[in-house]
């Protein structure tokens, strides 16, 4: 029997630990702890195995212990994550606006606490639905929604105060985070000075 | 989906394509894992029995449901009999504490580093990104907060002469406090900034009485302490504006429920009972029929991070309750020669509980094999929330 359970793991291991390894990225912001996170969620995953009972049980399961262990704030290795300087180049056909774009957003997602992280992952890389995130977070759906809200606000805010108007992507965006690297360690004062004569008009925020 | 979500989706699948690290026999390793794991247990528990058994050194305490009540519960083996077994040796070189802590002035890390800080008479610590947000007491009732970075040792000063200091127990590293007349609040950026970078700040009249003590959810919990001892609470959301004064005649906040909305929360009813009861954020507002009912009031009160546990204890004993369950107390641990409890408790994972107690660092779990340990602790020690 074990080796049974031992063959369905390593099949299961072997058709899902790419997607769960991307979520766990997205969730720690760190490939070595996305590893480590892994490895717990998969760890007990092989332990409930019968518990489970059927295949299909099997990756909500592991999907579930990801999340809420990444969330756990005693995981305190895991507090620190951020995104630093040196970003992993990826190629893609968008150009370096887009991705200048992307590396700020990804740099204020870290910033999240991580509850907030973790519901955005699940609703907007996941695409899971309110109710889906609900579940899985063992939470009800005004709170994932609270939750939700409460993040995009902040997003919203943080790009604000690099001078960047969240409703209009691009050139803007891309100029305020070039304009913020060019100037060594104070990142965001010249962006957010040189937007804001340009646009004459920065959203407050949300507070 | 607004631009910002759409922006936001698309930078997430990009950060997730990108090059993956090789993981090897990942699913060999979780097998090992899992299997050191199921041996570790079945091993803890043989050695459980055979500590109880030869030294009588581990408390292991299993009660049916019942209020918390002095007469109450087994007459245990006094502290210095059972902590000898289990126990460590003494501080500082404690190489399985569970928990991080602050004594003399000297941060003690579970990896075995220490930190020396530059803040005296600590009162506070609280883990926040890449390092701890520590609170001393100044004189004249002030207060000043320290941000110390963990891998550096670099300690910034956030907050100098002001009153009331209350720190997210989330490690988000948010704080809210007393300055003259205002009252103020404060989200932080703490990765990746050579010290700290005030995110938000916000600020409204003060409270004409109390101020600031913790937070639940989004809302900054504040306790009139005007006769001593908290007598009434009440919250301020920071996102919705100003303070409006609506005190609750509430004794204790221990935390919120995971939904967020709901306070677990303790009050005198008219006839004088200690009651128990979940109160909605937005009123803190129950009736009496919401009361589960104490025998005495507790000296502290802790709600687990997922909102399942409420811990209360006091000098006699601590009681698990289980809040998902209609309150089931799921364990009463009795204790002997317990002077005081103290506010410092940090939970080590959804369902246990490191409290501080006189008698050392108290380890509470329900769902464990063996029911509670007990560390030692120097004596003025202050336990860090992780």
């Amino acid at each position: 029997m074990p080796d049974r359970i031992d063959e369905l793991f390593r099949d299961f291991v072997a058709s899902r630990s790419a997607a769960l390894l991307r979520t766990a990225y997205l969730l720690t912001g760190d490939w070595a702890n996305a590893e480590d996170l892994l490895q717990t969620s998969l760890t007990k995953t092989y332990l409930a195995w019968r518990r489970l009972g059927t295949i299909e049980a099997v990756e909500p399961y592991a999907r579930r212990v990801l999340v809420t262990t990444a969330t756990s704030w005693w995981r305190r290795r895991w507090h620190g994550e951020r995104p630093t300087g040196n970003l992993p180049e990826f190629s893609g056909p968008d150009g370096a606006d887009e991705r200048a774009e992307r590396d700020l957003l990804w740099r204020f997602v870290l910033n999240l606490p991580p509850r907030q992280r973790a519901v955005l992952v699940l609703r907007f890389y996941e695409d899971l639905t309110e109710s889906e995130t609900a579940r899985l977070l063992e939470i009800s759906v005004g709170t994932v929604k609270s939750q939700t809200a409460r993040a995009i606000a902040t997003l919203r805010r943080r790009l604000a105060e690099e001078g960047v108007e969240p409703a209009i992507r691009g050139s803007r965006l891309a100029e305020a985070a070039l304009v913020g690297a060019a100037s060594g360690c104070s990142e965001a004062e010249p962006a957010v000075k040189r937007s804001r004569l340009e646009t004459g008009n920065v959203e407050g925020g949300a507070r | 989906m607004t631009a910002l979500e759409d922006a936001l989706s698309r930078a997430l699948a990009a950060r997730a394509n990108a090059p993956a690290p090789e993981m090897g026999d990942l699913a060999g390793r979780a097998i090992a894992a899992a299997r050191l794991q199921r041996r570790f247990r079945l091993t803890g528990a043989a050695a459980v029995v055979i500590c109880a058994v030869l030294a009588a050194s581990v408390l292991t305490i299993r009660e049916p449901i019942r209020p918390l009540h002095p007469s109450d519960g087994y007459d245990l083996a006094t502290p210095g009999e059972y902590v000898a077994a289990v126990s460590s040796p003494e501080p500082p070189a404690i190489p399985d504490m569970p928990v991080d802590y602050v004594s003399d002035s000297q941060l003690f890390l579970r990896n075995g580093k220490s930190l020396r800080l530059l803040a005296t008479q600590v009162t506070k610590v609280q883990r926040v990104p890449e390092g701890f947000v520590v609170v001393e007491r100044q004189a004249y009732e002030k207060q000043r907060a320290w941000y110390v970075q963990e891998r550096t040792g670099d300690q910034t000063v956030l907050l100098d002469g002001v009153r009331s200091v209350a720190v997210a127990g989330d490690g988000s590293g948010r704080l809210a406090w007393l300055d003259g007349s205002t009252m103020r609040y404060q989200e932080s950026v703490f990765a990746g900034q050579d010290k700290p970078y005030p995110a938000v700040k916000l600020q409204t009249d003060r409270p004409a009485f109390g101020g600031p003590v913790a937070f639940v959810g989004d809302a900054v919990v504040l306790a009139d302490t005007a006769s001593g001892v908290p007598s009434r609470h009440d919250l301020w959301f920071p996102d919705r504006g100003d303070y409006q004064p609506t005190w609750a005649d509430l004794f204790a906040v221990y935390g919120a429920r995971a939904r967020g909305n709901e306070l677990v929360t303790a009050r005198y009813t008219a006839k004088k009972r200690v009651c128990l009861a979940l109160v909605p954020a937005e009123t803190l507002k129950s009736s009496d029929a919401d009361c589960r009912y104490l025998d005495r009031r507790p000296s502290n009160g802790w709600v687990s991070p997922g909102g399942r546990w409420l811990v209360v204890a006091d000098e006699r004993q601590a009681q698990m309750i289980d809040l998902t369950d209609d309150w089931r107390t799921g364990m009463v641990v009795p204790w002997n020669g317990v002077t005081w409890v103290g506010r410092d408790a940090t939970w080590l994972d959804q369902d246990t509980i490191a409290v501080h107690t006189s008698s050392g660092l108290m380890v509470l779990a329900p769902l464990a094999s063996s029911r509670a340990v007990e560390y030692k602790l120097p004596v003025h020690s202050v336990i860090v929330n992780q």
